[in-house]
């Protein structure tokens, strides 16, 4: 990816106080926040109208839960870099979303730190 | 990263390149080589021709004059003629050969040899047929007539044209000699050129082998420079291989393992098939199935380009597996294992690989429990200091002696030398009775460390009871629960000596930290608040059955001091048999149209001058006839003969027995009866006595009339 | 609960030895704890000391009239002072003997020793409470004291 560029994010949680902690938490320069979603319908719905380059994803979320998402969000667009953003308990779940197309993975709860690392590396991934 | 594998790619591909170009160019400088010395051999016959047919026309003018003096002389000619015809054939055939070499020496197109080589063609032209005709002539020369030979008609004709060659000799001489000269000369300077240029080549070809053999040398020094660091460098990866600690291994795209592991590894998986072996293969003996697939799942991921292998940690399954591995001495050993991936990108032929790392975390494993173990310790006895800091510090001083009493009471027993089967029965029966008072108080205190402790004990006991034989060693694990119990205590006891040490004096009825109670009394009476006890067994026992219930109390407060340790154990027994056995659940008490929170009411009073009247009763089911005579059938209290012959109040007298319980569950609050046993022994120890009044449905009350106190210090046996 | 497991062990040991060896068997009293003195010794007593996870000492006393009917019952004459020892010192062998095979690895256990004279200090650890199992076998009464902490 073009380091120059912006890289535009979505956030996807289902949780307000999380969409916002990540919101206040990430401070990599060039990643502009293009939008929040609170489940999967919402996610597509805004991806289709702010084109993002980077998702934070949860994975279990009402209407339409993450991996489905992960799932659709990369068929319209290979290139997409997705992090999942989830309370692990079940590794294989995760996984699964790695599987779909998902970069990375980073566990509930994350440090500020933690996140920009994650969001660093999933622009390089 | 992509530069330096490329740099190495071509260092490797350079010697080569650089053999084949010079290779290629020394093949065309030798080819050419040799074409040019065979043209310079060619051109080489082709001179020596030339020159040797310089000196023919000269010998043909001498033969012809042969011929004409023998002609004059009469003598033979055939001779002359003959070499004349062999150097005429010769000079033809000698034409040819010059030709064939002009063409083998690249010369046959050449104009300068062109306009000599016609030249000499055409001066030959002129000379040849007068030669021919010379030796055209057959048949003898001369007629021999009596005067002597004289020419004949051939010899005339043969000095006709002897004497024409003669006379085109000179030219001939001229001519053709001066081509052949012209011919020898342009063919010497063909030579020279053939020459120098061979020399050229062979010139430039050597230098080009030279050249190539100071490159070959320049290369093969730096291969062997090179090849000396790539042992180098396979001996410290042996090295490295060989001594590291962790597992080290490298799978490829079939996730398989290939020749490259660590000495390491075979011991980790407690296994020597590991090379070549497939990945899979090798877990399946350590995980559960799900893990397995959860785990090549996880592997495969980090083929996949747009996963970020840093971002995936967490995910990772084989971060900590426990594996059971069969140890040599037989039986298993349970080990764990930490699996990490990374992908290392080969160049070239040698592709993408992952580096698997194995790592046997057990120590670390158990030390992070054992640490966990003793937060918890730590943890427990932090909330044992605080249970005990709400006691009030002369409450726990006391339980701690009556509680330390009542154990040595129950070793006692225990070392009583009895051995025969209801001697143990009285035994077990006697510990039984300590246990349970005590657990009482220590529920009541809030101690819920100890009071867990007696009831576990409590819990052997009964387990006891229940078996048809009991012999000596069914004991050991009473006396190994109270050495437990006592060891428990002796560290409540310095706790409450530590305390003492640090109490403000006067204030012994004060705890530490507010107790739990709500609306503890703290007064100057040095009585324990008996009321707010009773309310506290109240409370936790409708809590723990899912029940409702409310104390009433009256007259605790002038309880004499001589019976206050009894009718305090007393109360508390039967506050909570009340809200166990007593009272119904809020659905029973719908049903029966009654308040969903049941009373339950205590009070002392003096009765007359002779004594004193303590009651507890309860609005609950009443107490149930039928079930009480079934129980004393059951458990053999009572033979069925006298059951029939008996009345109710006596049916009623046998939940006093030893042993009798109609609780379906035990559970430590109360429930197997030996409350009321020892409440009944309590109270005739007092020489006292306890009646029974009840409804089915409408309530239970117990009424225990005690004799007048007359020394204060009067006890019942604990 | 494994102390408890460690006082089965023992116990089954002793009873094992009367059933096996002197083939009329042993009664196993209630146990108890020793408070406040040690508890008795009798004429002889054969102990082993244990050390490792678990320290302290388990040691089988008996009179000597009990030995010597043992003795008899195991067709033995002599009652000489030299064959009680032996006896005690065997009953101790086979506790030593059990508790290697139970305990495994985690316990270190000395050979046994025997002594003699009912005046005997076996040096308990102070801080642990010897657990006495009773013994008693025909109108004999003999300890087996289990002191590990």
């Amino acid at each position: 990816m073009n380091a120059t560029r912006a890289h535009r994010l979505m956030i996807v949680d289902d949780s307000n106080v999380m969409r916002r902690k990540i919101e206040r938490s990430q401070d990599i320069p060039n990643v502009e926040i293009v939008g929040t979603a609170g489940n999967g319908h919402e996610a597509l719905a805004l991806h289709a109208e702010a084109r993002p380059t980077l998702v934070t994803m949860d994975l279990t979320m009402p209407e339409m839960d993450g991996i489905e998402c992960v799932e659709q969000l990369v068929g319209r667009d290979p290139d997409i870099r997705i992090l999942v953003i989830s309370a692990l308990a079940d590794k294989a779940t995760a996984i699964e979303a790695l599987e779909k197309g998902a970069s990375g993975f980073l566990c509930k709860p994350f440090t500020e730190r933690q996140l920009n690392d994650a969001l660093v590396k999933l622009i390089e991934s | 990263m992509k530069r330096r594998r490329y740099d190495f790619d071509l260092a490797q591909l350079l010697p080569v390149a650089v053999a084949t170009t010079f290779a290629a160019v020394l093949t065309v400088l030798l080819t050419l080589g040799i074409q040019r010395a065979s043209q310079l051999q060619s051109a080489s016959s082709a001179l020596q021709l030339a020159s040797e047919l310089r000196s023919l026309p000269q010998y043909f003018g001498t033969e012809l004059t042969l011929v004409q003096r023998g002609l004059e002389s009469r003598t033979f000619v055939g001779e002359p003629l003959q070499e004349i015809a062999t150097a005429r054939d010769g000079f033809d055939k000698a034409l040819e050969r010059i030709d064939a070499e002009l063409l083998a020496a690249g010369l046959g197109s050449t104009v300068e040899i062109q306009r000599i080589r016609g030249a000499l063609d055409a001066a030959w032209a002129r000379f040849a047929p007068l030669l021919s005709a010379v030796t055209g002539h057959t048949g003898a020369p001369y007629a021999d007539t009596l005067s002597g030979s004289r020419l004949n008609a051939t010899g005339r004709a043969l000095k006709g044209d002897v004497d024409a060659a003669l006379a085109a000799q000179a030219d001939s001489v001229r001519d053709v000699g001066g081509a052949l000269k012209d011919l020898a000369a342009g063919l010497q300077d063909a030579v020279g050129d053939r020459g120098r240029s061979l020399r050229s080549f062979l010139l430039i070809g050597a230098a080009v082998a030279g050249l190539l053999l100071v490159l070959m040398l320049y290369f093969s020094l730096r291969s062997r420079r090179a090849s000396a660091d790539a042992r180098r460098a396979e001996r410290q990866v042996a090295d490295i291989l060989g001594t590291v600690r962790e597992g080290l291994f490298l799978l490829d795209r079939n996730l398989s393992l290939g020749a490259v592991y660590s000495a390491s590894l075979p011991r980790i998986l407690h296994t020597d098939a590991v090379r070549d072996r497939a990945f899979e293969d090798l877990l399946r003996p350590l995980v559960p199935a799900k893990t397995l697939a959860t785990a090549m799942k996880f592997v495969n991921l980090l083929w996949k380009e747009k996963v970020h292998e840093d971002l995936i940690d967490t995910v990772n399954p084989l971060n900590q597996i426990e594996v059971q591995f069969a140890r040599s001495g037989g039986g298993t050993e349970s080990r764990f294992l930490s699996f990490a991936f990374k992908r290392v990108k080969g160049g070239g032929a040698q592709g993408e690989h992952l580096l698997g790392i194995v790592t046997d975390i057990t120590d670390r494993v158990q030390i992070a429990r054992e640490l966990e173990q003793s937060k918890a310790d730590n943890q427990a006895q932090l909330d044992l200091v605080m249970q005990l800091l709400r006691v009030p510090f002369a409450q726990l001083q006391s339980f701690v002696q009556d509680a330390d009493m009542a154990l040595r009471k129950s070793n006692a027993i225990l070392k009583q030398p009895g051995r025969e089967a209801t001697e143990l029965r009285a035994k077990l029966n006697g510990v039984f009775r300590e246990v349970h008072t005590v657990k009482g108080e220590a529920g009541a205190l809030g101690l819920a460390s100890i009071a867990a402790r007696l009831h576990q004990l409590e819990e052997s006991l009964a387990a006891l009871r229940e078996k048809s034989q009991v012999d000596g060693n069914d004991f050991i694990p009473v006396v190994v629960r109270l050495d437990e119990l006592m060891s428990h205590l002796a560290g409540i006891g310095q706790f409450a000596d530590r305390l003492a040490e640090v109490q403000p004096k006067g204030d012994t009825m004060r705890s530490i930290v507010p107790p739990l109670l709500a609306n503890q009394v703290i007064g100057a009476d040095a009585e324990p608040p008996l009321e707010q006890l009773l309310a506290q067994v109240v409370r936790d026992s409708a809590a723990a059955q899912g029940k409702r219930a409310a104390l009433q109390c009256r007259g605790l407060q002038d309880i004499p001091p001589a019976y206050r340790k009894a009718v305090h154990d007393i109360t508390i027994h039967m506050a909570r048999n009340a809200v166990v056995h007593g009272i119904e659940a809020p659905e029973g008490r719908a049903a029966a149209s009654k308040h969903d929170t049941a009373a339950v009411r205590v009070s002392f009073e003096q009765s007359g001058s002779e004594g004193y009247v303590l009651t507890v009763e309860d609005d609950g089911q009443g107490l149930p006839y039928e079930r009480i005579l079934d129980t004393a059938l059951r458990k053999g209290l009572v033979s069925p003969a006298d059951a029939a012959r008996m009345e109710r109040p006596a049916v009623y007298g046998l939940i006093f027995r030893s042993g009798f319980s109609t609780a379906e569950q035990v559970t430590e609050h109360a429930g197997r009866g030996v409350g009321l046993d020892a409440v009944s022994q309590t109270v005739r120890e007092l020489g006292g006595s306890i009646g029974i009044a009840t409804a089915e449905g409408k309530f239970t009350r117990f009424r225990m009339k005690l004799p007048r106190a007359e020394t204060p210090a009067a006890t019942h046996a604990a | 609960m494994s102390l408890q497991r460690e006082i089965g062990t023992f116990v089954s040991a002793v009873l094992n030895y009367f059933d096996t060896a002197v083939q009329q068997a042993a009664v196993v009293g209630t146990p108890y704890l020793a408070l406040g003195k040690p508890p008795d010794i009798f004429d002889y007593t054969g102990m082993i000391r244990i050390s490792g996870k678990k320290k302290g000492v388990v040691y089988f006393t008996a009179p000597k009239g009990m030995l010597s009917v043992m003795l008899m019952r195991m067709q033995e004459t002599d009652m000489s002072d030299a064959n009680l020892r032996d006896l005690v010192g065997e009953v101790a062998n086979t506790l030593s003997g059990n508790a290697r095979k139970d305990f495994g690895r985690n316990f270190i256990i000395s050979t046994p020793s025997v002594v003699t004279g009912t005046s005997t200090t076996i040096g308990h650890s102070p801080d642990t409470r010897p657990i006495v199992v009773p013994i008693d076998w025909r109108t004999y009464h003999a300890n087996l004291v289990v002191c590990l902490n």
